[in-house]
Order: C-alpha cells, then sequence, then structure tokens
C-alpha cells in the first residue's frame, strides 16, 4: 500500500509542478543547453520508435528561449529532424518555420514545409506559409502565388477564397510590406510563449521602420532622380529626421538598386 | 495445453496484478495528457501519439519481464523440472507460459486503448486541423502493437529457451525491440537521405545491410499515422509486411521449441 501511495506522491508533485510552472518561467531550462545528437543516437534514445523522440523534442524546443542565438544551429538541426522522422507533426512545422525563417534559415524552414506539405494532403498551411515566406523574404510573388494556389486547392469556404484572392492579388504586389506584417501578426495571435510573441513584436516594428526607411528612399528619388548611395544620404539630404534602429539589431541594409532589406 | 496455461495464468494474474496494470494505464494516460499540454497546435494528436508509444514500450517491457519472473528463473532455479515431469511434450510448456503472457500482455494494452478516447474528448476542447481518428483505424493501429509486443515476446522466448542467465533474455528481448523498430529508419536515412556524407555511409552499409536480412520489418506493423493522421491504410502494403514478420515469428517459435526440447536441464 505504501508503494503505490509514495507513486501517488510522486505523480501528484510532478504535477502540480506542470501544472505551476508556466511557459515564461520554463526557459531558463535550456538556456543555452540545447544539444542536438546524430538520427542514430536519437533513436536508440527514443527505443528505435520514431514518434517518441519526435515528440519529445519538441516538447524540449517547446521550452526552449527562441531568442538566444547560441542555440540557433540546434533548433535548426532538431526541427529537421524530427521533419525527418514525423512529417506530419503540426508543432513542428508552425514552430519551425516561424523560428527559422526569421533567423535567416530559409533552406531548413522550406525543408520542413515541403515535408509537412507531402505528408499533410489535408492541410493548406504549409503551402501558406510556403507562400508567405517567398513573399516576404524573397519577393518572389511569381513563386507566392503558386504556393496559395496549391493552399487553396486543399482548402474549403471562406478559407479558400481567401487564398486564392492572395494569389491573385500577389503578381501585383511586389516589395508590399503589409503582407509580412499581416503574417508575423497572425503567427503572433497563434502561439502562446510570451518569448515568441516578443520576438514576433519586435519583427513587427523592424518592418513597420523598414517602410519608413523605403518611403525615405522613394521620396529621395523623387527630388534627385537616383538611388541615394547610402542610408545615411537619407539624413543628409533632410528626407528623414533620423536614421530608424532596427530593433532586432540585425540593421538594415540597400541594394545597388535601392531596395532596402 | 490448458493445464499449463491455466497454471501460468494462475500464478502470475492476482488482484494485485490487475491493479498494477490499471495503474501503469493511468500513468501512461496521464503523462500523455501532460505531454499534450506543451503542443499548441495538436493537444489530441500528441496525447494519443505519447500512449500509443509508451503503452508499447512499456507492456514489451513488462511482458519480457514476465517471462523473465515465469521461464528464466524456474529454468534457473530448476522449478521447471518439476513441468516438466508432467506427461506433456516439452514444447507445450514453452508454448503455454508464451500464450500466458501474451493474455496478460493484452490486459495491459487494452486498458489505455478503451480509456484513452475519453481522455481525449474529456480534455480537449479545440478543434485542430486534422483530429485524431477512434474509429477503425485506431483499433487497427493498437491489434498490430500488441501484435509487436507478441513478437518481441517471442525474441524472448527464443533467448529464454537455451540461455543460463535469466537476465539475458530480457536485455536481448529489449535490444531486439530498440533495433527492430530503429533500423529501418537509420537505413533509409543512411541510405537515401541527404543528410549522410559517403564517408559516413560506407562502413555502415554491410552492418545495416545484414540487419536489414536478419531482422524483421517491426517498424512496418505501426500505423498510428491513420489514426492521428487520418491517412488511408495501404492494406496491401500492411498485410504483406505483418506476413514477413509472422514468419520471422514462426521461425523463432520453431527454434526455440527445438531448442528447449533437447536442453539438459539438471
Amino acid at each position: 500500500m505504501l508503494k503505490y501511495l509514495l507513486i501517488a506522491v510522486v505523480f501528484g508533485v510532478f504535477s502540480a509542478m506542470a501544472h505551476l510552472d508556466r511557459p515564461d518561467k520554463r526557459q531558463s531550462y535550456y538556456d543555452s543547453h540545447l544539444a542536438a545528437y546524430p538520427i542514430p543516437i536519437v533513436m536508440l534514445f527514443g527505443f528505435g520508435d520514431r514518434y517518441l523522440p519526435a515528440n519529445f523534442n519538441l516538447i524540449k524546443l517547446s521550452v526552449t528561449d527562441v531568442n538566444d542565438q547560441q542555440n540557433l544551429d540546434s533548433r535548426e538541426v532538431i526541427h529537421r529532424q524530427i521533419a525527418y522522422l514525423q512529417p506530419r507533426h503540426e508543432d513542428n512545422y508552425y514552430l519551425g518555420n516561424a523560428s527559422l525563417s526569421w533567423e535567416g534559415r530559409f533552406e531548413s524552414a522550406q525543408y520542413i514545409l515541403d515535408r509537412a506539405a507531402d505528408y499533410r494532403k489535408q492541410d493548406p498551411w504549409p503551402y501558406v506559409f510556403s507562400g508567405l515566406n517567398a513573399y516576404a523574404h524573397f519577393d518572389e510573388a511569381g513563386a507566392a502565388a503558386n504556393f496559395f494556389a496549391f493552399a487553396a486547392s486543399r482548402a474549403d469556404g471562406n478559407e479558400k477564397k481567401a487564398f486564392e484572392t492572395m494569389a491573385e492579388n500577389l503578381f501585383a504586389r511586389l516589395n508590399n510590406l503589409d503582407i509580412a506584417i499581416s503574417y508575423l501578426e497572425m503567427l503572433s495571435e497563434n502561439v502562446d510563449q510570451p518569448s515568441l510573441k516578443q520576438n514576433f513584436e519586435l519583427k513587427i516594428e523592424r518592418i513597420n521602420r523598414l517602410k519608413i526607411i523605403r518611403t525615405g528612399v522613394n521620396k529621395y528619388i523623387n527630388a534627385l532622380g537616383e538611388a541615394p548611395p547610402d542610408l545615411n544620404a537619407l539624413v543628409d539630404s533632410g528626407v528623414l529626421d533620423s536614421l530608424p534602429v532596427d530593433p532586432t539589431g540585425k540593421g538594415y541594409f540597400m541594394s545597388k538598386s535601392g531596395l532596402v532589406r | 495445453m490448458m493445464y499449463f496455461i491455466r497454471y501460468f495464468l494462475t500464478i502470475t494474474i492476482s488482484v494485485k496484478q490487475i491493479f498494477g496494470l490499471v495503474v501503469a494505464g493511468v500513468c501512461i494516460l496521464y503523462i500523455g495528457y501532460l505531454s499534450g499540454l506543451f503542443s499548441g497546435r495538436q493537444t489530441a494528436t500528441v496525447t494519443t501519439d505519447i500512449v500509443f508509444s509508451l503503452t508499447r514500450l512499456t507492456a514489451s517491457i513488462y511482458a519480457l519481464y514476465a517471462l523473465h519472473e515465469l521461464l528464466g528463473k524456474s529454468i534457473d532455479r530448476k522449478f521447471i523440472l518439476h513441468l516438466l515431469a508432467f506427461p506433456y511434450p516439452r514444447w507445450v510448456v514453452l508454448f503455454s507460459a508464451w500464450l500466458s503472457i501474451v493474455a496478460i500482455s493484452f490486459l495491459f494494452v487494452i486498458i489505455p486503448a478503451m480509456l484513452l478516447p475519453f481522455l481525449v474528448s474529456a480534455t480537449v476542447s479545440h478543434e485542430q486541423v486534422i483530429m485524431p481518428n477512434f474509429g477503425l483505424e485506431y483499433w487497427l493501429t493498437w491489434l498490430l502493437m500488441f501484435y509487436d509486443i507478441s513478437v518481441v515476446l517471442t525474441v524472448g522466448l527464443f533467448f529464454t529457451s537455451f540461455t543460463k542467465t535469466p537476465f539475458v533474455s530480457l536485455v536481448f528481448g529489449i535490444l531486439f525491440y530498440i533495433i527492430g523498430h530503429g533500423y529501418p529508419i537509420v537505413y533509409d536515412y543512411v541510405f537515401f537521405s541527404d543528410f549522410v556524407e559517403e564517408t559516413v555511409r560506407e562502413p555502415l552499409k554491410p552492418v545495416l545491410t545484414a540487419i536489414s536480412y536478419v531482422l524483421p520489418d517491426l517498424d512496418s506493423l505501426d500505423i498510428r499515422y491513420s489514426s492521428l493522421y487520418q491517412v488511408a491504410i495501404d492494406f496491401k502494403k500492411v498485410g504483406y509486411d505483418a506476413l514477413q514478420v509472422f514468419v520471422f515469428q514462426i521461425m523463432v517459435i520453431l527454434l526455440a521449441v527445438g531448442i528447449f526440447s533437447k536442453r539438459d536441464f539438471v
């Protein structure tokens, strides 16, 4: 009887910890200690089961600080491994794309989305995210339109109409940052983790400031008939009072054609 | 044979034992529920997935442990001589022990299998893009998992038939569980994915190829994707894979019976 009482107490304590420990307090557990192992080792830890390590690794990732750059490489590897072992996992493509694409890890983000799109035949969202990535990060409106068309073929009702409309309008919307902001706002609304939410808000602010700079560049070109030599020229010429600072710390860069990123 | 089955069941199944199985089943469901809470997008699927994984793992280890307790220790302590004194062929004793543990494993599996749909419907209120299906696919998944456990137990029985150290069957049974489920994934990863370099691939080739010829693909018996993500089952492929595993199982049982029948226990 004492043995069962002990088991009940252990599970009671475990349960209380799980319920009392809110996501914002969990971050410190994995701060800069996220390790990624090769797949054969992962399989060994999971007793040969492909599903068990996928699930437990995602739990591990969900309690990891997404803003910690030290863990970025490990997070990338783990998300890719989960996409390989269990490509149908919805949390993986959602979290993986959200955290990797905005850190510039486009190849991995696309690999995860491609695997999800291949294996989740009823789900339009991997294509939607692929389309938004293509448009927001690469300005490839044509590719994005194709992705939205694929997404529409898997959706129904209002969702289908929305994806079709987006696909139709994308060709006419080159360099429009509003779609990227809408995308980030949608992602931010759908996550519970405060650090991830904060991360999205920072990126939204970054894009809002980028819009100010792009507007300034357009004014400069209209006034002087040529693209500014660098971003400081916007302040020197009086088009902008001051150059907006990137809140994410990455900074803004201008190409020779005058497109600011 | 019924005498031995009744005998083995009597010494393994008790009120305490059944209570233990219920506690284990409830604990697995509880871990599944807690794990599901970490999922932002598919709580019901993660809960179901974890319960599938943990039930198969713990039921397999439990079955191997029961075999170790029931037959391994009987052989080690010479109690087996008492059973062999009955006027029945030796294979009847061996097969009865196997059948008894398979029956107990069924109890282990059926408790979480029956309670899981209620747990999910009671705890998950929001809609997912793809909800788990608790219909025919769900029960077929459990059926094949139960069969999977019986295959692992068969390999444990094979080791019990000749080993002089009872613990060996437990250890090698677990090893078979890990390798049998894991090698198809590692095989695909090494030979067909872009992640592995040629320099790593070459030395692994003979080892993995040899394993693929000797061991059955237990991963092919895992059709939980049909229940978790509403994917249609390819009955032809699953049937063919199950048949391959069945042939392996029959061969291992015959081998175990052959060794056990000629073994000197004195």
